[in-house]
């Protein structure tokens, strides 16, 4: 939670910057853009991982399009009735903005689904070389035990597989996000696969041992 | 990107989407409190006893509270200090891409056409109420709007111009630069949104212009010997 008295020099030059933008100053609109983008991507790219509707670049870019429009809008409605003193700040506002596209977007949709049947995912590639059913059963088995180890894990570690393996961020941004290096990553992500492996072997043995 | 996963990431992957289930899209209700409430809520602009009444009734509110927990992972994440880069922009399907496909798009707001967002950065951020390719135009309500790009693809440099003209059409100009031989060979084709064929043209002395175009969404297709090197794709809303 951030409070209003925080960064006031930052929100200062953020108003001017709003003003600039209104009075249509020459690159006000850009520079205003840039200082949200990142927010607004990361609202976006959150509510849809969130319910877990995989997100084409096409998609992405519709949907930033539709946020810089509805913030341009009528000549500047929203950003003209943007407050200071109403006790936010401009950028919760934009992000707001961005996070109730998304939400929008994901309705007109429809009702979400998992990107296991998604075309692009990896595993269309796996299930589709795996036609005999036994195997499909025993993938099927695998990955349910899988899930369960995941659970076992601590909340580091799955934090750290809920992006690299659900969200799909590559070693690159999740190096960025965490400040830590990309080697560091990839140690990172062979220490969880060595320690999900060794509780699958605890969990398989005893889930026989409850069998017999 | 699938080349980064074995086996045993795949499965992984598979179960992480089993072990973390989506929540169900929350619905907007009645009973929501509004957009102010939730911001003012976020950032400390409540009363101590208003913010924990108002947290009881986030709590009772999957709508809201789920789109208050986006909101402040995502500020959380976003340093509005430092701008966006590519990996902020696309996932890593995306930066696997060869060639980029280029977007631009504009906003047509009181007769002056402005760019709203894209790929690229235009080379000059100003909307020059100037004399143009297209004459000279009066500022007031004939306000033309100019902006230009660069872009490289495939080892040739090429700048696109738009052009705001008369009658509320755009001008839209190709500049290539690089081996005279492949510049004599490239092509580039003008396509409606839905992929329609509406023109189609060669590069002549390294240029190449579709006038007067409706300020719609279009794409540019960049061949060249029936190969494609890059597209660019233009989207005009109306603001």
């Amino acid at each position: 939670m951030g409070s209003m008295n925080d960064g006031s020099s930052n929100q200062h030059s953020e108003l001017e910057l709003l003003g600039a933008v209104i009075q249509r100053e020459p690159g006000a609109w850009q520079t205003f853009f840039k200082r949200h983008e990142r927010l607004i991507l990361a609202c976006l790219r959150r509510v849809y991982n969130r319910y877990h509707v995989p997100m084409t670049r096409e998609q992405l870019e519709d949907l930033v399009g539709m946020v810089c429009l509805d913030l341009v809008r009528g000549d500047y409605k929203k950003l003209r009735k943007y407050d200071p003193d109403r006790g936010y700040r401009l950028s919760s506002w934009v992000g707001l903005i961005a996070t109730n596209i998304a939400h929008d977007a994901l309705r007109r949709r429809g009702p979400p689904h998992t990107s296991t049947d998604d075309e692009e995912s990896p595993l269309t590639e796996l299930t589709s070389a795996l036609p005999d059913p036994l195997e499909v059963l025993n993938h099927k088995e695998r990955v349910e035990i899988l899930a369960e180890a995941v659970t076992h894990l601590t909340p580091t570690d799955q934090e750290f597989i809920r992006l690299y393996y659900k969200e799909q961020r590559t070693p690159e941004e999740i190096a960025e996000t965490s400040g830590v290096s990309v080697n560091t990553v990839y140690s990172r992500k062979n220490k969880v696969r060595g320690k999900l492996v060794k509780l699958v072997r605890t969990l398989t043995r005893a889930d026989h041992l409850r069998q017999e | 990107m699938t080349q980064r996963y074995d086996i045993l990431d795949l499965e992984l992957r598979e179960a992480c989407l089993l072990a973390m289930q989506s929540p169900d899209l929350p619905q907007p209700s009645g009973t929501d409190p509004d957009d102010e409430l939730l911001l003012r809520l976020l950032d400390g602009g409540l009363p101590q006893s208003e913010s924990r009444d108002l947290r009881k009734q986030v709590g009772a509110s999957a709508y809201s509270r789920e789109r208050l927990a986006t909101l402040t992972e995502a500020l959380a994440e976003a340093d509005t200090a430092k701008a966006a880069t590519k990996v902020d922009r696309f996932d890593q399907k995306v930066l696997a891409e060869s060639p980029s496909p280029v977007r631009l798009s504009f906003v047509w707001a009181q007769d002056c056409l402005r760019y709203l967002w894209g790929t690229l950065e235009p080379r000059s951020l100003i909307a020059v109420p100037v004399a143009t390719r297209s004459g000279t135009a009066k500022q007031s309500e004939e306000e033309t709007s100019f902006f230009d790009f660069a872009h490289h693809i495939d080892g040739i440099d090429v700048v696109i111009q738009i052009e705001r003209v008369r009658n509320n059409l755009l001008d839209v100009q190709l500049s290539f630069d690089g081996d005279t031989d492949r510049l004599k060979r490239l092509r580039v084709t003008l396509a409606d949104s839905r992929g329609g064929l509406l023109d189609s043209q060669p590069v002549e002395k390294g240029k190449t212009r579709f006038a007067a175009l409706e300020p719609l969404p279009h794409e540019l297709l960049i061949s060249s010997a029936q190969k494609e090197l890059g597209r660019v794709r233009l989207d005009v809303y109306t603001g």
